[in-house]
């Protein structure tokens, strides 16, 4: 059976950014992208052109910073790297994810016998 | 501001640097990804096609990038403003209206037509009601009106004006009191008499109005009441054209005469200043203030009313209500000054709201006419809007469908209006001066007098901006608003759609509805006009008395040295009507007090023997014995004053029909003895030996019971003299004046006015309404039938299928005639019935508030819709021959 794509509720994929940078280092817009969709199995629906409206609404916020450099195969693109404040925000947004969806798993969880 | 917040902003300032950022960053990403698919193993094609799929769209991501870094709202803004888009919505504009040129013009037109009737109505609207008084503060003005048993209004005293400032009443600071007064400016070295208009002021008048002075100074306080130290303001005007605008003015003596209720006298006055130009004082026609002066015996006189007018003014901030309360305490303090003719009652109103009474209802009725105006100019532009958007959703799917944002859509709309309602705003100002000069100067003299700056006063200020603003507004929320109504159910897979030329039936009830609210908006009007035209007419034809055929009055206001006694002013009279008897082309000369169109100065009849009759209100007239030719009044019974009705010969009376009738119901009123009683008591008792027919002093009012006296028993103050000429003489008053002033050059003489200029002023307030009517029921009524024409022609266009396939099954020009009548008739006939609704309500509520004015009649009603429908019905002939010209073949298009 084939699964249908998973599309990303508003604001994640500023986490996603934030995480997969710090996790990752520094990172230009393809890898990042990239790294994403490999991250969740091909599960995640994503235009890569969006990510872009999602780097540029960090940098604005100081959480990344981008500087123009080379990738390994020597194509001229913009690396990206994540700051103290940035990671501050991750920790925060982290902690508030955590939160989210262990409030709607249990919310959403089977009650026991439920369904009799 | 957060750094983010700064950050959004500042990307609108390098917005190009930023764009061609994301460029480069996308050129790199597609870079990017296309190695990587070529290290995968496809082919260079492949991996380029993949590396953009994988990317989505370019201008999306672009969007996406702008409105995440910007601030998007703020930039469509600058967007829409800058000068590629305004010159781009230009050329469509330009395009659209070379395309559909009729259809332009007509919106352009109408809108024109309606912003300048409605400019024009509210102009006089704000020069009139909604802009402030030209005095200092002047919200804090308030009028004072005393009444008396008999409910005029009655004038004040020195001593009941005095009583009302001290001690001083919470919250006025001040009350002034004003009189209009008639003096003459006697002949000087080089100046000939004249007629004068004054105000007369009380002590503290200047101060409560704020009045200023361009040359010289005030009166001094000592020069009010019982002084002899005469001095006199000249207006501005008046200093230009009598005195050429003499820098020596001041300081000047001029022989001024001063009105007999004031003491009478001709005398020297010093002149100590002249006013600011324009200066305005509740009415412009004045020439000189001067303070109030009079005898001793007046001055301490509680019953001898000084003025007219009385004005207080409050303390900084204090509302009408507040003073009002204080009324009752006023209403104590003139009682308690003595007066033997009681004051009844007192109001305390806002200056503007009682100087500009009379007149408020009169200009509802043309702010009305001009709102329901601009509506259906509104009401034109939506359903136009509509159409055009029905007509173009194809070409908005292929829109939508290439990624135009509804938002775009929208904003491409209000580009199109805007420059629309800038073209026919810049034709509707243009427009509008020329109706302030054309349909303005029709304005009846007594109003243009009353408002500060009379006809320079009507101009678009931001009273009129603010309601044409908002008027324009409205009918832009409403068209975008059915643009956005009929676009955001629109997909671009609407395209596949067959049918989607064909109306669609929320579109077109829509439209229905609004043409119904149009027809019934213009019923109103169009009923509004025809039962105006129609009593204008009616009370034109009303026969006013007397004869007009080559009658001219003219004014002679004694002089004092002239009115020394009774018996010289007799002698005087009898001297001027000799003199001009004789003048060559007069056919009839005579005299009367007041003429037939003045409604006051009444006294009481009482039967001279005792009895059971009430007292009857009557006009007291002082009439010659040549007026009754020269008038044309014709005599009925009894006769008229000959020569020998003089002060020593026993008194006699002359009345009119309707007194005697009213009087002397059963018997004949010749030999019945009358005293007049007026304000000065009753008069010596007078023989009835004439009965003369009836006048009356406006059309719409029953004739006017008058008791005449002879001028050689009974001699006025001052004298219009009528004067009939002879056929082919044309005007003779000139020569009449010449032979006056060989009696007194010192004699002013005023006029002279036609016997029909004054029956004309009498309907002018309807006339110049009903002008106003025609000009914006005209408005309405093309409005209208255009937009019938719109609706009626749209209508076949979008049904032409749906005829065709009526066609195709066998019907006939009378089953397409009758489908066609049906949808007409269901529009129109709610549109009429509505109209009739809405005028029931606007009339009754202006009936009784405009002097004259009738309710319409069944007929009236009857005429209004029929010539309603009438036009509607040729709206829809050019679109039903459409309708019968479709066939089958239609289908098949």
């Amino acid at each position: 059976m084939s699964r249908t794509k998973l599309d990303l509720l508003q604001g994640t994929l500023d986490l996603l950014v934030l995480q997969t940078l710090d996790t990752m280092g520094s990172q230009h817009g393809y890898g990042l992208a990239r790294r994403i969709e490999q991250v969740s199995g091909d599960d995640v629906l994503l235009n890569q052109g969006t990510i872009y409206a999602s780097l540029v609404r960090l940098q604005q916020r100081r959480w990344i910073v981008g500087k123009w450099g080379t990738s390994e195969t020597n194509r001229r693109a913009k690396f990206y790297t994540i700051t103290k404040a940035g990671r501050t925000q991750l920790a925060t947004q982290r902690s508030y994810w955590d939160r989210l969806t262990a409030v709607v798993g249990r919310v959403l969880a089977p009650v026991p016998g439920g369904d009799k | 501001m957060t750094g983010r917040w700064r950050e959004r902003l500042f990307s609108l300032f390098k917005k190009s640097a930023l764009d061609q950022e994301f460029e480069d960053e996308a050129q790199s990403h597609i870079d990017l990804a296309t190695d990587d698919y070529l290290q995968r193993g496809h082919s260079l094609t492949e991996a380029r096609r993949l590396a953009h799929v994988r990317f989505g769209s370019i201008a999306g991501s672009k969007d996406a990038h702008r409105e995440s870094r910007g601030v998007p709202w703020l930039e469509r803004l600058f967007f829409y403003f800058s000068g590629d888009v305004m010159r781009h919505a230009l050329q469509l504009w330009i395009r659209q209206a070379t395309t559909h040129t009729a259809l332009t013009a007509f919106l352009v037109l109408s809108l024109a037509i309606s912003l300048a009737g409605g400019a024009f109505a509210l102009s006089l609207n704000s020069a009139v009601l909604w802009r402030s008084l030209p005095f200092e503060s002047a919200r804090d003005l308030m009028s004072i009106q005393a009444r008396g048993e008999d409910g005029q209004l009655r004038w004040l005293s020195w001593r009941e004006l005095e009583s009302m400032t001290a001690p001083r009443i919470e919250p006025f600071d001040s009350v002034a009191g004003l009189t209009a007064a008639d003096f003459n400016a006697l002949s000087e070295a080089g100046l000939p008499p004249e007629p004068i208009s004054a105000t007369v002021v009380s002590p503290n008048f200047f101060d409560v109005l704020g009045v200023r002075v361009a040359l010289g100074g005030l009166p001094p306080l000592a020069t009010y009441g019982a002084s002899r130290d005469r001095v006199v303001l000249l207006t501005h005007e008046f200093w230009q054209r009598r005195f050429r605008g003499a820098t020596d003015i001041v300081g000047r003596s001029i022989r001024l005469s001063r009105p007999e209720y004031l003491g009478g006298g001709d005398e020297g006055y010093r002149v100590i200043g002249v006013l600011t130009r324009d200066t305005w004082l509740l009415w412009k026609d004045f020439d000189v203030v001067l303070p109030m002066q009079a005898e001793p015996s007046r001055i301490s006189d509680s019953s001898r009313g000084l003025f007219e007018r009385v004005v207080g003014r409050t303390t900084s901030g204090a509302t009408a209500a507040s003073a009002r309360v204080s009324a009752p305490i006023l209403l104590e303090r003139i009682r308690a000054a003595g007066s033997t003719r009681p004051t009844a009652s007192l109001s305390v109103s806002e200056l503007q709201e009682a100087v500009f009474a009379d007149l408020r209802p009169q200009l509802k009725v043309v702010l009305w006419l001009a709102i329901l105006v601009l509506s259906l100019a509104g009401i034109n532009v939506v359903i136009s809007t509509i159409a055009q958007a029905a007509e173009q959703r194809r070409g908005t799917a292929i829109r939508l469908a290439v990624g135009a944002s509804y938002t775009r859509l929208i904003g491409d709309t209000l580009y199109q209006h805007g420059i629309t309602l800038c073209v026919a705003t810049a034709l509707g100002l243009a427009l509008a001066q020329w109706l302030v000069g054309g349909v303005g100067s029709q304005m009846p003299d007594g109003w243009l007098a009353r408002i500060p700056g009379q006809l320079s006063a009507l101009r678009v200020d931001a009273n009129v901006v603010w309601w044409l603003g908002a008027a324009l507004v409205v009918t832009i929320v409403f068209s975008c608003g059915s643009v956005h109504a009929m676009t955001r159910r629109l997909r671009p897979w609407s395209l596949l759609c067959s049918g989607a030329a064909e109306d669609n039936l929320g579109a077109r009830t829509w439209r229905s509805a609004l043409v119904g609210l149009e027809i019934a908006l213009c019923s109103a009007v169009v009923i509004t006009s025809v039962t105006l035209i129609t009593q204008l007419i009616t009370l034109r034809s009303v026969p006013m008395g007397v004869d007009r055929t080559n009658t001219s009055a003219i004014w002679i206001n004694l002089g004092s040295a002239t009115l020394a006694d009774v018996a010289s002013r007799v002698s005087y009279y009898d001297r001027i009507l000799q003199a001009t008897q004789s003048v060559a082309g007069v056919e009839s000369i005579g005299g009367v007090s007041h003429p037939f169109t003045i409604g006051w100065e009444s006294v009481q009849i009482r039967d001279a023997t005792p009895s059971t009759a009430s007292d009857i209100t009557a006009l007291a007239r002082s009439a010659t014995p040549g007026y009754l030719q020269a008038s044309g009044v014709p005599l009925v019974e009894g006769r008229w004053f000959t020569a020998s009705d003089r002060m020593n010969a026993p008194l006699v009376a002359v009345v009119s029909e309707s007194l005697a009738r009213a009087r002397w119901p059963a018997q004949s009123a010749i030999g019945q003895t009358i005293r007049a009683v007026g304000p000065d008591g009753p008069s010596p008792v007078a023989t009835v030996v004439g009965v003369v027919a009836d006048t009356r002093h406006a059309p719409h009012l029953p004739p006017d019971r008058i008791l005449y006296r002879a001028v050689a028993q009974d001699p006025p103050p001052w004298l219009y003299l009528t004067v009939r000429a002879r056929p082919g003489v044309g005007d003779a008053t000139q020569a009449v004046s010449d032979a006056i002033w060989r009696v007194n050059p010192d004699q002013p003489v005023d006029g002279p006015w036609t016997f029909s200029e004054w029956v004309d002023g009498r309907t002018a307030h309807l006339r110049f309404l009903t002008l106003i009517s025609i000009v914006l029921g005209g408005v309405s009524l093309v409005l209208a039938v255009a937009g019938l024409y719109a609706l009626t022609s749209w209508s076949v266009t979008s049904s032409k299928r749906s005829i065709a396939v009526r066609r195709a099954i066998g019907a006939a020009d009378r089953q397409i005639c009758a489908w066609y009548i049906s949808q007409w008739a269901r529009v129109v006939v709610s549109g009429l019935i509505g109209g009739w609704i809405l005028q029931s309500v606007w009339t009754s509520a202006l009936v009784g508030a405009i002097q004259g004015l009738q309710p319409p009649s069944t007929s009236m009603v009857l005429l209004g819709i029929s010539l309603m429908a009438i036009a509607a019905a040729a709206a829809a002939l050019a679109p039903l021959r459409r309708a019968l010209a479709a066939d089958a073949t239609t289908l098949m298009r």
